[in-house]
Formats: structure tokens, sequence, C-alpha cells
């Protein structure tokens, strides 16, 4: 009958429609199509729009932005389609409001409840927000059942901003969360097990889960088979008729809901809006009678097309800002009572119930709470509370850098110092999910391990007291516990909504700081290096010099011992001829006579021993089995006779490189500087000395031990040191001849005391002799 | 045995003085020369058994001594005293023959031992 009201050659009014088709939620799309008929055909019936018949056109959203922008792009572009209405889910609408209606200034009319999370002069919903479902129904169950609540959901922003506001709810009335978990959407039915498991352990008075689809009708199902039903309350804000029908009788039943629409609502355009249904195309009856079942999405769509007819219609036009204009001031009568959209907010007054699913699947309404005006939740209000009337790119542009630089943005109440806002960039850095830092203390983000963060706050704000801005760099914690650097600058304005506020925006320096810190390690490394090679440096100075006084020192020996040599034997002669005219010797006159001759043959010794070190460098070796050649050698030692000498040669087969001439003399001083400690120790009675030879490792090892006083502590380093003696006789190059020789055989000499009693232990380690090396020389 | 005649070869006054004062007073003859061309001067005129020679001297010097005295055909014994205890000179004398070579400051006894060896 209505298409007879237009002529056939009037061109009709296009509307587009989303419902989900296909996809997680596309068991609404059949009920949300017929809804939008229905409405369509009474609009049709009472005129059409502007006088010309209202079109739908439909395109499947496929339950997902990457279906649901191009739908509704085809929608606009294609169809010519004059406003849209759809997306059941969050994210898909979330995307077509700013990729699809806001570019192209297209009236978006919405009818599911969602979390607040959308402000645009295009976008208008006409479903629930948090304040006019959760907040409704939270403080109905606490009241009812308890106020101990467990919260769970799928991990996205509609479970966790449904759910945030949820606890802002109970904690609101003083209630206790006692427990919170999110799983991602498709969890493992084993992952339900564990949660249900951990529902029960934690013996909640209200379990409130916000799963998606099929993960929700799997966590009832087997909610309901662990006979929990019984012993906790459940309440929702997504459960319906439709999702009822998929249950069986004893899994539905007993659940609470809390929405703007039921089918049992008792309202005059509720029983029409059901009558048209039950002769609708393909329906065999209204629900749980037939398959004609309505849920508030398919309500919402009614009122959609409604709401567009109307404000088409008051306009006068088709243009898009008359649309909004119109839509901004609307009010109307629908199945669940009186709407009337707010014109700040472009969400709307909407009523609410709160009812219990019977075993046949209807929702009996428990409590009507009544219309109820729309309040954008905390978590959204960084974006305005306004829908802009006039559209200014300039804040739109901001808004939309804001979220999309990779920079950190915290807005941050002066009060309380909690975060009002946090961009999706500081989400990111500190490893939250969206919405997930509101309401969360800014110092709750910063590393305590340099100061705590209540200094580090302290000082910050002092600063901004001061001079509104605060720049520096901060160790923050991100979620997970890493510590990571950022350069961050505090500034302090005066926000609309909040009051005094701090805007803090955070960049993550790691790299740089892990670069600084390589550069300092690496600097602190070359330090060393230079140290090293400074050391280095010195000591080859050292060597040079010690090596240049050696070389001065032997040449000056050659001459000296010549040129004092000559003046000796004048002395030993002359000596000589004045015994000889001393006719008679007295003792006295012989001791004085025999003094100068000992002392005659000591000046000849030291020119001798300093002859020898200085000629100590030029050695030939040859191989060696040293057990043998130092028991050849040791009559020529010419020990005292009061030196009694043992040995101990186990050294055999293994050669050493030897210059013979230049070891012997090793040997020789090596064991007069024994005998002669021994001689001087005169309280001794017992004067030994023990050479043994021993192979170890890859060294043929000899040590000549004394029984003698040992040597003292302070001096035991310098023994070897030339010019070094406290001995009374020689000129100390002794031990520094000995230690010359083994250096230049590639071997090493020790010196130590063998115990606090006394006795001296020289240890010489030479290489064994290895035919395929060359000998050095 | 105390015949023999020695001559004492030594740049330095006071060492050669008091080696020949010291061989006169164990009834040598000797004499003293304080540089190798007075000494082969002296041996080419006069009749010596043995010169001490020192090593290290101005001029001609022990070994260019040595060396004249034999290619002259000298048949003469030839014991050197010297401060050196090595070196070239020592390596030199060596290799031209010596009957022996003694060290400065010389045991008195050494020295007329080697005397008394010598001429056995």
């Amino acid at each position: 009958m209505s298409q007879k009201t237009f002529n056939k050659n009037i061109k009709t009014v296009r509307l587009g429609l989303m419902p989900p088709l296909t996809g997680v939620v596309g068991i609404y799309g059949e009920e949300i199509i017929r809804a939008a008929e229905i409405a369509c055909q009474e609009v049709n019936e009472t005129g059409g729009v502007l006088n010309r018949p209202l079109e739908l056109i439909i395109e499947d959203d496929g339950s997902l932005p990457d279906s649901a922008v191009p739908a509704a792009e085809k929608l606009v572009d294609k169809h010519r389609c004059v406003a849209i209405i759809g997306n059941l889910l969050s994210n898909s609408r979330i995307a077509v409001a700013y990729r699809v209606a806001d570019p192209r200034k297209i009236p978006y009319l919405n009818f599911s409840f969602h979390e607040g999370g959308i402000m645009s002069r295009y976008f208008f919903h006409l479903a629930a927000l948090p304040n006019q479902q959760i907040s409704k129904m939270i403080p109905f169950m606490a009241k009812r059942f308890g106020s101990r609540m467990f919260f769970s959901g799928n991990n996205y922003e509609w479970s966790r901003g449904s759910i945030d506001a949820a606890k802002r709810s109970l904690m609101s009335i003083g209630g206790e969360v006692v427990g919170e978990q999110y799983l991602p959407i498709g969890t493992d039915p084993d992952d339900m097990d564990t949660l249900i498991s951990r529902v029960e352990a934690s013996n909640p008075d209200v379990f409130v889960p916000y799963f998606a689809g099929r993960d929700q009708v799997e966590l009832l199902t087997r909610f309901t088979k662990k006979g929990l039903k019984q012993k906790i309350a459940v309440v929702m804000g997504h459960y319906d008729e439709n999702m009822a029908s998929h249950l069986p009788s004893e899994v539905r039943e007993g659940f609470y809901s809390c929405n703007t629409y039921f089918m049992s609502v008792k309202t005059r355009e509720n029983e029409e809006l059901l009558t048209r249904l039950s002769s609708y195309p393909g329906v065999n009856g209204i629900w749980p009678d037939g398959n004609g079942i309505l849920t508030n999405f398919s309500e919402g769509a009614y009122l959609c097309v409604k709401a567009f007819a109307l404000a088409a219609n008051q306009a006068g036009s088709l243009d898009p800002e008359k649309l909004v204009d119109a839509l901004e001031t609307l009010s109307f009568s629908g199945p669940q009572g009186e709407v009337s959209i707010d014109r700040d907010t472009h969400h709307s007054t909407v009523n609410t119930y709160l009812t219990r699913c019977e075993p046949n699947g209807c929702f009996s309404i428990i409590e009507e709470f009544g219309a109820s005006s729309p309040v954008i939740p905390d978590r959204y209000k960084h974006m305005g509370t306004r829908a802009l009337s006039i559209p200014d790119e300039e804040v739109r542009l901001g808004a939309r850098i804001i979220d999309y630089m990779t920079e950190g943005v915290n807005l941050v109440s002066v009060d309380s110092g909690n975060i009002i806002f946090a961009n999706s960039g500081s989400e990111v850095l500190f490893g939250y999910d969206s919405g997930e830092m509101i309401g969360k203390n800014v110092s709750e983000l910063i590393s305590p391990d340099i100061h705590t963060p209540k200094v580090v706050t302290e000082t910050i704000n002092n600063q901004l007291y001061d001079t509104g801005v605060w720049k520096g760099e901060l160790k923050y914690l991100a979620r997970g516990g890493q510590a990571f650097w950022c350069s961050v600058s505090y500034s302090a304005f005066t926000h609309a909504e909040h009051g005094e506020v701090w805007m803090v925006v955070q960049k993550d320096i790691s790299q740089q700081k892990k670069a600084e810190e390589d550069l300092e390690k690496l600097n602190s490394q070359l330090e060393i290096l230079v140290q090293e090679r400074t050391n280095e440096l010195v000591q080859t100075r050292e060597e040079l010099v010690k090596k240049e006084k050696l070389a001065v020192l032997g040449q000056l020996t050659g001459s000296v011992n010549h040129e004092l040599r000559n003046p000796l034997n004048v002395i030993r002669t002359s000596m000589y001829l004045l015994q000889g005219k001393c006719n008679e010797l007295d003792s006295g006159v012989k001791i004085l006579f025999e003094r100068i001759d000992r002392n005659i043959h000591r000046c000849a010794n030291i020119v001798d021993e300093m002859m020898e070190f200085s000629r100590a460098g030029n050695i030939t070796m040859e191989p060696v089995l040293l057990d043998s050649w130092i028991q050849d050698v040791i009559p020529d030692l010419s020990l005292p006779d009061e030196v009694k000498l043992s040995t101990n040669f186990s050294a055999g087969n293994s050669p050493v490189a030897i210059d013979k001439e230049k070891f012997f003399r090793v040997l020789v001083n090596i064991s007069d500087n024994a005998c002669q400690a021994l001689m001087d120790f005169q309280d001794k009675k017992d004067k030994r000395l023990l050479l043994t030879t021993q192979v170890k490792s890859s060294t043929v090892v000899i040590t000549l031990e004394d029984n003698g006083p040992g040597v003292p502590k302070d001096n035991i380093k310098s023994v070897f040191d030339p010019l070094y003696s406290t001995k009374i006789y020689g000129v100390g190059l002794g031990l520094a001849i000995v230690k010359q020789i083994v250096e230049k055989h590639s071997g090493e000499i020790e010196i130590e005391n063998i115990s606090a009693a006394g006795g001296t232990r020289v240890i010489i380690k030479l290489p064994i002799f290895s035919s395929d090396l060359n000998s050095t020389s | 045995m105390n015949s023999a005649t020695i001559l004492v070869v030594d740049d330095d006054v006071d060492s050669g003085q008091s080696i020949t004062e010291m061989l006169e007073s164990k009834g040598f003859q000797a004499e003293l020369a304080l540089s190798g061309e007075k000494a082969l001067e002296l041996l080419q005129t006069g009749s010596f058994n043995l010169v001490i020679l020192d090593l290290i001297m101005p001029g001609l010097g022990g070994v260019g001594t040595l060396e004249t005295l034999r290619k002259l055909g000298l048949k003469i014994k030839v014991v050197i005293l010297t401060g050196h205890t090595f070196g070239n000179e020592i390596d030199a004398v060596k290799a031209i023959g010596v009957d022996k070579i003694l060290r400065k400051p010389v045991n008195p006894s050494e020295l007329f031992d080697t005397i008394e060896n010598l001429f056995l």
C-alpha cells in the first residue's frame, strides 16, 4: 500500500545500512534488517522523506573494520546514500566514524550500546552509554546480591571500556573488585575453564562477563555446567533474546541483563513493532513461539531510520549540515519509550531496563530505571564533551595528531596526580592497553631506582608551580617492569573540564641513552687502554734507561777494569817490596799487610763483577741434560767446607738450552750468595744447601735452598736489582747477573723465604728444549 | 836460575818500576821499557830471556809489539801481564802465541812461579 503513495519516477532517498551479516556478531544481522525495513515501511506509509520514498541500501559490515570501512565507502560513494546507519562492534564503528563519515561529512547513526569513544559532529548514537546501562545494573545487582564482583572480558576496547565503567560504578558505592581478567578474542576453551575456576575461587557475589559472540556462549555454557549459577549471580550488558535463543534453556535461564530494550517492554510502539514483525516475510511467529526476534540492536536500528526520516523532514533538506542540525534537537517515541538526542554529545536520552532470562528465553523485567541522559565516561572526556557544531579543522587535526604521534601524551590532574588522558603513543610506550592508563597516578610510572617517585614528582611540581614548565629526562617503568628513558616535558594549563592539568609529553630516548652509555663505556675502556699504554711506555722507558745505563756501565767497565787493575798492581808489587824492606815483621805489621792484600783482591773482584754484568747479554746456547751437567760442575763451585750440599735430581730426560759458561756463573753466584748468608749466620752450626731439579709442565725447575737466616721481607723484592747488596763485600751485581742470564735463557727466577724460621729458596725455571723451536740467542 | 834477564814493558811508570824492582829484589836482572817501540829497540840490541809485556799502551801497544817481535824472529819468552781479562787484545795475543797470561794485580809468588817454570 505504501508504494502506491509515490510516483514510480520519483527518485528514492537512499539511506545506507550496515548490519553484520557475517562474522562474530552475524547472528544479529537479520533482525537489524527486519527492524530497519519495518521503520522504512512506516516512514514511507506516512509520506516518506521530503515526499520521496525512503530506500534502504544494505551492505554487510562483516563484523570487522576491514570490511566495515569499504562497506560504508560503497554506500556513500557508489550508492550515494545521504546518511549511513550501522556497525555493531566498536572497532568497526570507530573506523567508519573517523575514516568514512567524518571526511565525507555524512551523518552516521548508530544503534549499538557503546563505551563512549566517539565524538564527532556527524556521529549520532541512539543506544546506551555506560551510565545508561552499566551504572544502573551494577548498583542494582550490588544491592540485591552483594557488592563483591568479578569482572572479565575479551581483551579489546569494548570489554575494557565497559568493565572500566562497571568498576567505577562499583567503587562509587563502596563495592569490592575481587577479580579482573582479560582473554583474547577466540579464547581456548581450556583457558575459559581456568577463568571459571578463578571466578569460583574468588567467590564473588556477582560475576560480570564481557565476552563477545561465541566466547560469551562458551563461557555461559561452561559456567552453568560447573553448577555456579546457583552460587553466583551473573549480569551482563549484552545478554539478549537473540543470544538466549542460541542457548539451551538450562543455560540461558537465570542470567541478568540490562539494556535499553527487551521484547517484553510494554509500550504501544513496541506492540506495533512486534505486530509488524509477526507478518514480516519469513517470520513464523514472535519469540519464543517463532523466529521473530528483536533485541536492543534491532530496536536501535529502527530508531536510527526513524530519526533520519524525522530530521530530514524537519530540516526540509538532505544537506548533511542541515541534517546534523536537525538531528541534534530530535526527540521522538520509540518502542523502548521516549528518546531524545543530546545536542552537546550527539548521544541520546534512552530508557533502561533490568531483566532476568526465563527458561523459555523471554526476559522478565525486574526493574525499570526510566529515561536518563547520556554522560560521556571520564576516559573519553579528552575528546571534548561537546560534538562541535562548527567543525574546527585545526582542533580535529590536533586531536588526530595526538592520537597518531609516537610520542606519549598524558594529561594529569594537578589535584590528584592521576592520569585523565593517555594517547595511544603513551599506551604503546608503557605497554598498556587502550584506556588502561586512565586513573593511574603519574608517579606510578616513574622508576624508583634513582630517586623515589615521590621525590621526582615533588621536584617537577615545584618547578611547575614556579615556571609552569619542566623539561628533563625520566626513567620510567613499563607495565611489564622493564625500565626505559624518556625525554619529558611538563606544561601546565587549565582544562575546560578538569581545571588545572599538566600535559606530559614523553619521548622514548632509551636508544640514545644506550648509545650514550655505550659511548661512556667505550670511553672508560679507552681510558684504561691509554693508562695501560702509558704504563707500558713508562716501563719501556725505564727499561730503555736501564739498558742505556747498562750500556754506559759496560763501556765504563772495560776501561775502569783496566785502569783500576794497573794501580792495584802497583800497590801489590810495592807492598811486596815494602815487606822485603821490613826485616823483622812483627805480627801487627803482618796483619796490616794481609789486610791491604785482602782489599786489593776485593777491588779486583768488584771490577770483575761489573765486567761480568756488562757482558751477561751475549750468550750462545746449546741443548744440555741439566742433571748430569750440574753434577759435573758442582766441584767447580768451590763451596766452603763448612757447608754441606745435598742434591736431588729428577729432570733426567728433559734437555734445556743453556750457555754453559753463563749458566755456570748463575750456579756460582746463587751458591755464593747462599754460602755467604750461611757463613754470616755464625750461630748456625749445621749449614746446609739443597740443590734439586724437576720437570713441571713444560719447564725444568732448578731450586737451591739454604737453611740460613732468610731474606728480610722488605728486601726480597729488590735482591735481583743491580747495585743492590746487603753484603759488606761486593757491588751487588751477583744476583742481577743471575737474573739477566736466566732471562736471556727465556727463563724465570724467583726468590722466597721458606718459613718464618728462616731458609731461602731460589727457583729457576727454564723452558724444556724442543728441537723444532729455534733456540733463542 | 836468577840469571834470566827480563825486559818489563809498561807505559805506567809506577807499575813498570814496581815490577822491575820486585824482580830485581828476587835477584833477576830487569830492565824497564815505557813503550813497545822502546822495548823493540832494547830487544834488538841487548840480550833478554823474557819479556813481561803489558797490553794496553799508547803507540804500538802490546799486540803490535808482540807481532813485530815475532816478525823479527826474536826467540824470546813472553809473559803478558795485563789488567784485561778478555777482549780483542787477549784473543789476539793468544792467537799469536805467548807463554803465559797473567792478570794485574799479580800475586808476586804467582809471577815468580811462572818465571821459574819457564826456565826449569
